[in-house]
């Protein structure tokens, strides 16, 4: 329960850091390059290195490669939504998660975790 | 300068809004490590890219731009995508500089902890800003010259980063997205546009052409049948890339 609650705080003091940083940033081009900062992940990889060691965190940053392309083609497909498709901003980041599912899983697929 | 830091712009945002970040930021993180506690370190890695928080950052990003737009009178749905959209756009670059952070930690987190985090954060600042500048510095006009006239300069294919409408002797001159000049009648005044994403007011811009905007009217009533659209079209025009056939609209409008 413990671990639970301090990867909830941390996870979320990390988030709501780089949230801010993003709102005062202009362009909003460059504000959203802060969308895509490694937020779950310095919280998750900080635990997982106190936890399991650094061997472990290494297994899982090998990975988050995978997560990170597929976020890249997440977020091509949000813009292709909102713009060429009129969608408003929920539906449209909801429906490209299927995106995100399909390019990192079958990243992962095809080759594999770290070794 | 390029990049700038408003801390005024904190003032848009509620203070549930920032509630719901956190609350959000904290409840993609737990999952994010049961994952791989679960299902193994493979698993694990994928979910520390979720892009949980980009759907409430989208989301929020829209409703503050359409209420700035709807206070004025006007319809802000668009506009409210269209912030989104340059959002995502930027979070397509700042996954590239995920990557790099995701390697350069793989590389570095046998060696030492804390270098691997800094390092790690360091590679991700590096190449995410990277990415964005030359994304910005090669952007380039078209290498296609014409004489200027209105249809050839419509056919343009490429934006330039900036266009700028200048106010030079004789009257105002438009340079297309070619950069060739198009002349204006000098007793006809326009707007020097910056077509990056500033927070420019609309009001501040139709000042400098001599309209003043009723403070309690919606700025579509203000007299003349093409202003209450170019509003609109500035409006557009300042949120997103350059629309370079709407500005030519403008200018048509504006020149008669």
């Amino acid at each position: 329960m413990t671990e639970y609650v301090v990867r909830f705080i941390a996870g979320g003091v990390i988030v709501s850091a780089f949230a801010i940083l993003g709102d005062m940033l202009r362009p909003k081009s460059f504000s959203g390059l802060l969308g895509a900062a490694p937020s779950i992940a310095l919280a998750t990889l900080a635990i997982a290195i106190v936890q399991h060691g650094r061997a472990y965190a290494a297994a899982e940053s090998w990975t988050m490669i995978y997560g990170a392309i597929a976020l890249a083609c997440y977020s091509v497909a949000v813009c292709h939504l909102l713009m060429r498709f009129r969608f408003a901003a929920l539906p449209a980041t909801t429906l490209a998660f299927a995106v995100w599912l399909v390019v990192a899983f079958g990243l992962l697929a095809s080759f594999g975790g770290a070794a | 300068m390029l990049v700038k830091l408003s801390p005024s712009a904190l003032k848009q945002t509620r203070w549930y809004e920032y509630a719901i970040r956190f609350v959000l930021g904290g409840v993609a993180t737990v999952p994010a490590g049961m994952m791989g506690a679960s299902f193994g370190t493979s698993i694990g890695g994928l979910f520390l890219a979720l892009p949980a928080i980009f759907c409430a950052s989208a989301t929020l990003i829209e409703s503050h731009e359409r209420r700035a737009k709807e206070k004025a009178g006007l319809d802000g749905r668009r506009r409210g995508q269209e912030a989104a959209a340059l959002d995502a756009a930027g979070a397509t670059l700042g996954s590239i500089g995920l990557a790099a952070f995701a390697a350069v930690f793989y590389v570095t987190v046998p060696v030492s902890s804390v270098a691997a985090f800094i390092s790690a954060i360091f590679a991700w600042a590096v190449v995410s800003v990277s990415a964005w500048w030359m994304r910005r510095k090669f952007r380039t006009v078209s290498p296609h010259r014409s004489s200027g006239s209105w249809s050839r300069s419509a056919r343009c294919r490429s934006a330039p980063q900036f266009q700028e409408f200048k106010h030079l002797r004789g009257g105002m001159k438009l340079f297309d997205a070619c950069g060739n000049g198009i002349p204006l009648n000098a007793e006809r005044q326009t707007c020097k546009l910056v077509l990056e994403p500033q927070p420019l007011r609309v009001e501040t811009l139709f000042e400098c052409v001599g309209f003043r905007l009723p403070s309690h009217r919606p700025s579509s009533e203000v007299a003349g049948p093409a202003v209450g659209p170019a509003l609109d079209l500035i409006d557009d025009l300042l949120v997103t890339r350059p629309h370079r056939l709407g500005c030519f609209w403008l200018v048509g409008k504006l020149a008669g």
